[in-house]
């Protein structure tokens, strides 16, 4: 009797093992896989996409916002008549009827697409035509209030190979990381009728919308310097042009320009080359609107003074094999530093750089920032690096010395030229004042201080010469009267097959004001104008049409005294 | 006796947290209809403020302003010339 106990036992015991290890199996070995299907069965995951970031001018309006559009679809096997909807919606949508027709043709799909990017009103009209084939997917689409104000330097959102949207270019490209936020992904269980159960929802996880850049660009001066640039253009016969207006004691970019841009809305429409912001990466010879930085060092190094006179200025200046001539073939013995500047003298210039020296002109052009970039946080900045010192030749030295036969980015320039304007200290440019989160917080980007290439003095007495350069020099018939303002115009030959073009130039002008306290430096520069080679001629007048503007909006009235140390 | 006591809490206790389960779960089962319908509304609340918030933009810009301005009959500014009313001068003082 006593074995059948054991025996009724021992199948007890074998049984409970078996559940126990089956229960083993199922709740720690196999539990995550079997959660999931379970999971899958009552349970709905969402993707929470998130909002990308405003991109916003100084005064907090968005120059790029999201908008709500739609990609309108249709599932051709529910088409009735496909003649009648394709004439209907192509009146809507903009699209020739023969494109909607193919589409709805389609009867093996269940889903095709008719058009994106369509607006709230045009879908409700769609709508309203009550198609049972008619579907609409809401898309968020890149907004642009002021059009393609500022597209180079915005950049514009494209794709990625996997789909997913992706900055390309300036800010967009930059700060796309900012920009773009964290999809996050969620958990909904719902009831037998659909809907959500409070007790199973889960929080969200990662989800976090795009951070907003807010500019220092100012949307008055943007939209000031963009028109005039443009008509300028149009006037003197330019086949391109760019300008940007900084502030110097700073390094705030309050705007930018070029031409010929593209529209971010239809950016697909254009090519590669027109994405690319050429104030950050085309290179040119700036010509004269180089020279204050050689003289401003030369005068920081104790080797002239603004009264210091040109023993060789007298005729054409012998280098090498090479003769140097004035621009306009005049010569001025025993002239200043001052008179260079106003006369724009390349045999002056020549004196300067052969004084100043290779080591000390390397070094001086180092510390303004030629030859590197300048760190502005814009999307595709290019530099081209200096000459190692055992490739110049003394012709180099010399040209160098008038802004010739040196290569520099016009935001290297007007870069170098701030120092000028900032008591001999430069700023690193920028675009984004600050960056706001999505819950509020403000994270500031401060200014920074790059170098100090000048003393404060020879950055003083440089401003004073240029003051004289802007009140008697070739641009003096455009200048503002009343106003003390600092400037220097440049007509640069390209260079084309080993020598110089004759015919065809880089007019330019930089400068900034008010002299004694700076608010702005700006740079205006025309790519080949037909109506006169000339900087005095051309950019010149573009640059005081805007430095008037900005001028009265800043309140920044004239006075009686607007003459230079030396004219008084 | 004692063992009926304690049986009887048993139960009690048994029965009164059945009707606490019975009554929340009663609310809660309604609140996931509550919680659609405002997700719903909200929806319909960001899409009308992205909706009105594109036009504030639209009309605000300076571009819509220059091209309104136009139409109204404002010209661009020709003269650089400016008033400039210093603080001597007599112009406008109070009485």
């Amino acid at each position: 009797m006593r074995w059948r106990y054991l025996a009724v036992f021992a199948f007890f015991v074998v049984l409970f093992f078996g559940i126990w290890t089956k229960l083993f199996y199922w709740q720690i070995i196999d539990a995550s896989e079997l959660s999931s299907m379970g999971e899958s069965q009552y349970a709905e995951y969402l993707e929470i996409p998130p909002i990308r970031g405003d991109i916003k001018t100084s005064d907090n309006f968005p120059i790029v916002t999201n908008r709500i559009s739609y990609l309108v679809y249709a599932n051709p096997q529910k088409t009735k008549d496909i003649t009648l909807e394709s004439n209907t919606l192509s009146s809507l949508l903009h699209i020739d009827a023969a494109s909607i027709s193919a589409q709805l043709s389609l009867k093996d799909k269940v889903w095709v697409p008719l058009a994106t990017s369509i607006d709230e009103a045009t879908k409700e009209k769609i709508a309203a035509l009550n198609l049972p084939d008619m579907g609409f997917q809401e898309t968020p689409t890149r907004f642009y209030p002021e059009a393609s104000m500022a597209a180079q330097l915005v950049g514009f959102v494209g794709k990625d190979a996997l789909g997913n949207s992706k900055g390309y270019f300036g800010l967009e490209g930059y700060y796309d990381r900012q920009l773009r936020g964290r999809i996050g992904k969620t958990t909904v269980v719902h009831d037998a009728f659909g809907k959500p159960v409070l007790a199973k929802l889960t929080s969200n996880s990662g989800q976090q919308d795009g951070r907003t850049l807010v500019l220092h660009i100012d949307r008055v001066i943007q939209y000031a310097l963009s028109k005039k640039l443009k008509e300028g253009i149009q006037e003197y016969g330019a086949t391109s042009g760019m300008a940007a207006v900084m502030d110097p004691k700073t390094g705030a970019v309050l705007a930018m320009s070029s031409f010929p841009s593209f529209d971010p809305r239809d950016f697909w429409d254009y090519q590669t080359k027109d994405y690319i912001n050429p104030f950050i990466t085309d290179t040119y010879e700036p010509g004269s609107t180089f020279k204050p930085l050689v003289m401003s060092a030369a005068m920081d190094a104790g080797l002239v003074t603004p009264m210091s006179t040109c023993p060789i200025c007298d005729k054409p200046v012998t280098v090498g094999d090479y003769q140097i001539h004035t621009w306009d073939n005049k010569y001025f013995p025993n002239t200043t530093m001052v008179d260079i500047m106003i006369h724009s003298d390349n045999t002056g210039m020549t004196y300067v750089a052969q004084k100043l020296g290779l080591n000390r002109m390397i070094s001086y052009l180092t510390k303004f920032g030629i030859g590197q970039p300048t760190g502005i946080d814009l999307q595709g900045e290019f530099a081209p690096p200096l000459k190692p010192k055992s490739q110049w030749y003394p012709i180099d030295l010399a040209t160098t010395g008038f802004g010739q036969g040196i290569s520099v980015t016009p935001m290297e320039l007007l870069d170098a030229f701030s120092a000028i304007a900032n008591g001999g200290v430069r700023m690193e440019p920028h675009v984004v004042a600050e960056i706001e989160t999505p819950d509020g917080q403000t994270i500031p980007i401060p200014p920074k201080q790059v170098d100090q290439p000048i003393s404060a003095t020879a950055a003083k007495l440089m401003t004073e010469i240029l003051v004289d350069t802007t009140n008697k020099g070739e641009a003096s018939f455009a200048r503002l009267k009343g106003y003390r303002i600092a400037g220097k115009t440049g007509t640069a030959s390209i260079p084309l097959n080993g020598h110089y073009d004759p015919t065809k130039t880089i007019a330019s002008f930089i400068g900034f004001a008010p002299a004694d306290n700076p608010k702005f430096i700006m740079v205006v520069i025309l790519n080949k104008p037909t109506t006169s080679i000339y900087g005095a001629e051309t950019a010149a007048p573009i640059w005081f049409s805007v430095a008037h503007d900005i001028l009265n909006y800043y309140g920044i009235t004239p006075t009686e005294n607007d003459t230079s140390t030396f004219q008084q | 006796m004692k063992h009926a006591v304690i049986l009887g809490l048993f139960v009690l206790t048994a029965i009164v947290l059945s009707i606490v389960q019975i009554v929340f779960g009663t609310l809660y089962t309604t609140a996931g209809l509550e919680i659609s319908q405002i997700q719903t509304q909200k929806q319909a609340v960001d899409k009308e403020n992205m909706l009105l918030s594109e036009k504030l933009y639209t009309l605000s810009s300076l571009t819509n302003i220059e091209a309104s301005a136009k139409q109204l009959g404002f010209e661009d500014e020709t003269s650089k010339s400016m008033l400039v009313v210093t603080q001597n001068s007599a112009f406008a003082l109070k009485p």
